[in-house]
């Protein structure tokens, strides 16, 4: 048998998982020990101080190390500390103004890597300039080699963090519908500027006292070289990883923008609910009683098929803005009577013209319906037969597809500005059916001239004025309709996703439950 | 103002502590999540993450020796452990004293109660508690050695190890930080032979006297207990358990 692979001491095979190449058995027995080999103080005299580890708390460090490190700053006390190491509040003494230092532990420079990469993403970070994003003043490192720190030198902000905040149980629904479009700005702008932040966290998002948010730590995890993944069981910086995206922990190196977009989901979630969303978790909806659309959103954001997320953060945004601006709310309790107020409420999240178009529908149709019915009560006097029954049957038609019509347009356009999907439906059939009216009543008008012995209408009937308006306006109406309906198509895709109420709510029916 | 409050260590996720015997019981990782009691708490959240993070593999290699094969064994441990952060889990553990017993008891019941459950119920969104390293795990588990142990035996020896592992990272680090990581590479060997020790070898590598270096060994003998009777004691919950728990450890190490 090979000594190499037996423990001298106790004589046991060393396998392969032994810590450190260490026999394990030897290792625990040392802990057994009420007290290792007591030594003498005769010998304790030999102790040598350069040999000396001081047991300090990693992210502590004594005030005049500190101060010895930056001369240039006056340091007031420790605010934090992170798993990378420790922050404190400071003054720029040129500059006479209050900043943040972040100082990274040393073990992080222990890596050959390091300087070149500190390097190139500290100049990226330093380089984001947004209202929503900690601004980076300076970098570099500091201290002897073998003991260096990296540091950074940022805008210091007199505040919270939102995992104290999402504590207080103070924190409402509402505030967090607030903040998360101004998180997504400032993700959305580092992520244009080339910078993934890769480790969003509540921690990491800060609110100062006037209510701004702001997103500290970009880049961070990628400067400490958490790249290749293997968080192995000793890894001392990282904490949990509950906020990360699968990608980024099967392998980190591979990870893009979109790993924020699951965090943010995360935090997303935390913010409404108060908890973290995890193994099978209930829906924001059902838990917080927010609206329902927002289930959407988060577990769209939290998909952990890296292209079925949102691939941007903008989308995010725009997802949560169009939903949290519509007054009503398609919650589970809502009452129909709710509803019913708010259908004619103008709604600012439809384009402008679905507006027009409901505009339109609501209003020109209808009214231009009833004075057609009100003006054309009389048929023309003839003696043909035919002309008279063309006559009756275009009055007819006339009436009930016209009527259709507007019942349609009316119906739809309401069902448009409740955001009720239905709505952009029945607006097309409206449409589809005026349009259709035209060709009919163009092919029956010119079958009556004939009969009566013209082509073309008669040079000396002049046209009353109110046939000309008329003539007018029902050219214009044709041609808005016909854009409309244009628009409709174009923007059908749109349209389904803004209109996501489905519940068959039929208007001005009092008591009626929605589901 | 929010701004005063003292953002101290025992919200510092990271976890790490002081070593030695200094720390009091009642911040000690387990004793954290005991006393949240299933109810809210940020640290007992991170504390109870950074135990699963810290012995994951031990779990993992249990489903490998129950039979699951790599992939699954992953997904059930990660599964798992999302499940034991959430609260709701942790409801009604207030009895249960040994954080490693309760583990392995908890993920038996899981188990159990997976075996029914389809993998594709899993809906998109589930968060991962912990980084389970894929690749490392399965190669890992390729060189067990192979022998008759049973999974529960297997999963106690992979606790004892990543225990030792902890402890041992933990004072590097301490040692990297001073900047003395050479001589902790060189009296490394120190810790488990006692008098095997070149001593005056080194003392000429690290230039300084022979009786330094024996002092020097004496101590890092010393930081190292204590450091891994600190992390024994993060798994507990008492200042009692800590022996009996060492006990139990040293029987899953031998043999």
């Amino acid at each position: 048998m090979n000594d190499a692979l037996t423990c001298k001491e106790c004589k046991q095979l060393l396998t392969a998982d032994a810590p450190q190449g260490l026999c394990p058995a030897c290792l625990m027995k040392l802990a057994a020990q009420d007290q290792t080999d007591a030594m003498n103080a005769s010998v304790l005299r030999d102790a040598d101080p350069t040999l000396d580890v001081p047991v300090v708390k990693p992210g502590v460090m004594k005030a005049e190390q500190l101060a010895a490190l930056f001369p240039q700053l006056e340091i007031f006390q420790q605010i934090g500390s992170g798993g990378m190491g420790g922050v404190y509040k400071a003054r720029q003494k040129q500059l006479d103004r209050i900043v943040a230092l972040k100082l990274m532990h040393p073990r992080f420079s222990r890596d050959p890597q390091f300087s070149e990469r500190f390097n190139r993403e500290a100049r990226a970070l330093a380089k984001l300039s947004h209202p929503n994003i900690v601004h980076v003043y300076e970098f570099g490192t500091v201290g002897r080699a073998g003991d260096e720190h990296a540091f950074f030198v940022m805008e210091y902000i007199d505040g919270a963090n939102l995992q104290q905040m999402i504590g207080t149980k103070a924190f409402t629904a509402q505030q967090a519908l607030a903040i998360v479009p101004k998180l997504c700005d400032a993700l959305q702008y580092a992520h244009d500027e080339g910078v993934v932040h890769r480790d969003i966290k509540p921690a990491n998002i800060l609110l100062d006292a006037k209510g701004r948010v702001k997103i500290a730590d970009f880049g961070l995890a990628k400067i400490a070289g958490v790249e290749d993944g293997r968080l192995t069981r000793t890894n001392q910086g990282m904490g949990t990883m509950l906020y990360t995206a699968p990608e980024q922990l099967a392998n980190a190196k591979d990870v893009d923008h979109r790993a924020d977009i699951y965090s943010l989901g995360v935090v997303f979630y935390e913010m409404l609910t108060g908890e973290l969303p995890m193994g099978r978790f209930a829906n924001p909806s059902q838990t917080v009683g927010v609206d329902v659309r927002f289930d959407e959103i988060v577990l769209h954001a939290l998909e952990r098929d890296v292209n079925r997320r949102y691939q941007h953060v903008s989308e995010v945004k725009t997802a949560v803005e169009s939903v949290s601006g519509t007054p009503q709310a398609a919650t589970s309790k809502v009452h129909a009577t709710q509803l019913n107020d708010d259908f004619l409420i103008f709604n600012p999240r439809l384009p402008r013209m679905a507006h027009a178009i409901t505009a339109f529908a609501l209003f020109v149709v209808p009214i231009f319906y009833l004075m057609n019915v009100v003006m054309t009560g009389e048929l023309q006097q003839t003696s043909n037969m035919k002309i008279l029954l063309i006559d009756v049957i275009m009055l007819r038609l006339g009436e009930w597809l016209g009527l259709l019509s507007v019942v349609y347009l009316i119906y739809g356009a309401i069902k448009l500005r409740a955001l009720n999907n239905a709505g952009p439906r029945f607006l097309c059939r409206g449409f589809v059916l005026e349009l259709c009216m035209v060709p009919i009543f163009l092919g029956l008008e010119i079958w009556k001239e004939s009969l009566a012995g013209a082509v073309l209408p008669s040079p000396e009937r002049a046209m009353t004025l109110g046939e000309a308006v008329s003539g007018t306006i029902t050219l214009m109406s044709i041609v808005f309709e016909a854009v409309a309906l244009y628009w409709l198509y174009r923007n059908r895709k749109q349209l389904d996703e803004l209109c996501t109420v489905t519940e068959p709510v039929i208007p001005f029916i009092p008591g009626q439950a929605t589901r | 103002m929010i701004r005063d409050k003292n953002i101290d260590m025992t919200t510092d996720s990271s976890g790490i502590g002081i070593p030695g015997g200094a720390r009091a019981f009642a911040t000690t990782r387990w004793s954290v999540v005991l006393a949240a009691g299933g109810g809210e708490s940020v640290q007992a959240r991170d504390a109870m993450g950074r135990l699963c993070q810290i012995y994951w593999y031990p779990l993992y290699a249990f489903a490998r020796r129950r039979g699951y094969s790599g992939a699954d064994a992953q997904d059930l441990a990660q599964e798992f452990f999302a499940e034991l952060i959430s609260k709701k889990r942790l409801a009604g553990v207030e009895r249960v004293s040994r954080f490693r017993a309760y583990l392995l008891t908890a993920f038996k019941h899981f188990l159990a109660k997976e075996y029914e459950y389809a993998q594709a119920q899993k809906r998109g969104g589930g968060v991962l508690a912990v980084a389970l390293d894929a690749g490392d795990a399965d190669r890992r588990y390729a060189v067990e050695p192979v022998c008759d142990r049973t999974p529960e035996s297997l999963f106690e020896r992979q606790w004892a190890l990543a225990l030792l592992e902890q402890a041992l990272a933990r004072v590097e680090s301490d040692y990297h930080a001073a900047g003395k990581q050479a001589l902790f590479d060189a009296l490394k060997p120190g810790l488990t032979s006692g008098a095997g020790l070149a001593h005056a070898e080194i003392a000429a590598q690290l230039n300084v006297t022979e009786g330094a270096i024996k002092v020097a060994a004496h101590r890092l003998r010393q930081r190292y207990r204590d450091e891994l009777r600190a992390e024994i004691a993060e798994t507990v919950s008492n200042a009692d358990e800590v022996e009996d728990e060492l006990r139990c450890l040293m029987l899953a190490l031998s043999g």
